[in-house]
């Protein structure tokens, strides 16, 4: 019945009483002049309820006037019935007219910019390369050619590689990738020195190429050479190399960090506020005043309905509701040992991240006081770790070197 | 005289081995599970009650049961739902 029952809807129908000695005699005579019943239900011996297409109703009259029966429309409905009463009504057909003409034009402009791609370049700076471009919210998106968008989008932001704006009806996708920065490129007749770039106590020296100048057992400060980029030569004199090598040393950490004793706990009083308001466009209207019930010590919700279909269409209307919930704060003691351990798991994870991915943590040690309601817990660790880096030699330097080797040529002359 | 006809169709029908209920329009009964009967070749109501539904041709037809609803009915068939206790034939 399912489909009969859509175009039953759809063309329009009633539902009427029958009332009469013989109701039955109704039925059949409707059923012999045509006219199509459905769900026909008995109230009582001489009342029955029938619902038939609403352009029978006046044929079905005519045929309870017949039978010795009355019959009475309780209610109507359908698509057409619906439009046809709507047609008597100017106004609404009009205001009907003028949603829809508004939801097309509304379409012809943007009211939603939704930015993908995107990992170390901010969606604000997307957003606001695309305002240079001319695409932001209510623009009139049938102007603009995705080519001439990417070309401008990736000449505001060089560290897109790859753009596009994508408009389905009022909403802009824009979907970008960044580009991949360059790798150094490995140098080899370049001067650079081995650096210490840690204080430690130097325990092994590897030198591929340069010469060493740390020995195993030496403690370096940072910033001191480990492996100088002058290479003696015994044939040529001093040579200026691309120093490679590895210098690992024990190097020692000291890392403290504190954590009040007492912190603020939330109590909600239970008095709650709700307040309304309408957004269109860039414009907010508040349905309240300036004033704040609870002043700051409140919990503000704000929830959006916007208006818009699905992934495809938006409206740039959105309804806000606002609810403030407030609370007190209290002080309350923090337990001792539990926020110890959470201090000393902070530094454990920070001396990690300072350590890098080939150091090694050697010793370690934890100590703890408290003053002034403060907790302050501190960290001692030996550890081994690759404290090598790689530092071009200045130009100073250089010339330095240079002279100092065309000096000893000549002195040898 | 018209019952005299539909008796010599349906004999007609039985023995040419004909479906009587187009040759002959005698009422065709399809029940369906315990809540569907389609009553095809029907000449109309006798009586309609929530409990049973009587409805006339050349073999009367009762059905019994409980929330019976003349679902649909028009020229040619009728159909009742509701819980179907029985359908009897005079």
């Amino acid at each position: 019945m399912g489909i009969f029952s859509f175009f039953n809807r759809a063309a329009g129908w009633s539902v009427c009483k029958v009332s009469g000695a013989v109701p039955a005699a109704f039925l059949n005579r409707c059923a012999a002049q045509g006219v199509a019943l459905l769900s026909v239900a008995p109230k009582d011996a001489f009342t029955l309820t029938v619902r038939l297409s609403a352009r029978d109703v006046d044929r079905a009259r005519r045929i309870a006037q017949g039978a010795q029966c009355t019959l009475c429309e309780l209610s109507s409905g359908g698509a057409l019935r619906f439009g046809r009463r709507l047609l008597h009504r100017g106004l609404a057909v009009l205001g009907l007219l003028f949603v829809l003409i508004c939801l097309m034009w509304s379409k012809l402009y943007i009211w939603e910019i939704e930015v993908t791609g995107n990992e170390t370049v901010s969606t604000a700076r997307i957003l606001a390369g695309l305002r240079e471009c001319g695409v932001d919210y209510g623009s009139f998106w049938p102007g603009f050619t995705s080519d001439n968008l990417r070309s401008e989008l990736l000449t505001e932001l060089p560290e897109l590689s790859w753009a596009t704006v994508n408009i389905y009806g009022s909403r802009a996708e824009v979907i970008v990738r960044e580009r991949v920065p360059k790798p150094e490129l490995w140098q080899p007749e370049l001067p650079v020195d081995v650096v210490a770039g840690k204080n430690g106590y130097v325990t092994r020296v590897l030198a591929l190429n340069g010469t060493a100048l740390a020995r195993a057992g030496s403690a370096v400060v940072e910033g001191e050479t480990l492996i100088s980029a002058a290479a003696e030569s015994a044939y040529a004199g001093t040579r200026l190399v691309h120093a490679i090598g590895s210098v690992t040393a024990q190097t020692y950490y000291e890392l403290s960090a504190a954590m009040p004793l007492t912190r603020l706990e939330k109590t909600y009083t239970g008095g709650e506020t709700g307040r309304w308001a309408l957004v269109i466009g860039k414009n907010r209207w508040n349905f309240y005043g300036n004033s704040s019930i609870y002043g700051d010590s409140c919990d503000k919700i704000e929830t959006v309905w916007s208006l818009r279909v699905g992934g495809l269409f938006a409206l740039p209307v959105s309804l806000v509701r606002e609810v403030s919930r407030a609370y007190t704060l209290t002080e309350t003691a923090r337990d001792q040992r539990a926020a110890c351990s959470a201090l000393e798991q902070t530094l454990y994870a920070r001396l990690l991240s300072e350590l890098g991915a080939d150091g090694a943590v050697e010793r370690v040690a934890y100590s703890a006081s408290a003053s002034d309601g403060v907790l302050t817990v501190c960290l001692r660790a030996i550890c081994t770790e690759e404290i090598g880096t790689e530092v071009p030699m200045s130009q100073a330097q250089i010339e330095e070197i240079r002279q100092a080797q065309t000096e000893k040529s000549g002195d040898g002359s | 005289m018209e019952t005299g006809i539909r008796r010599f169709l349906e004999k007609l029908a039985e023995r040419a081995d004909l479906p009587a209920d187009v040759v002959a329009g005698t009422p065709k009964v399809t029940l369906t599970g315990t809540e569907w009967v389609l009553v095809e070749n029907h000449s109309g109501i006798l009586a309609y009650s929530g409990s049973e539904v009587e409805i006339a041709g050349s073999a009367r037809v009762r059905i019994r049961g409980d929330g019976l609803l003349l679902r649909a009915m028009d020229r040619e068939m009728l159909l009742v739902t509701g819980r179907i206790f029985g359908v009897d034939l005079d």
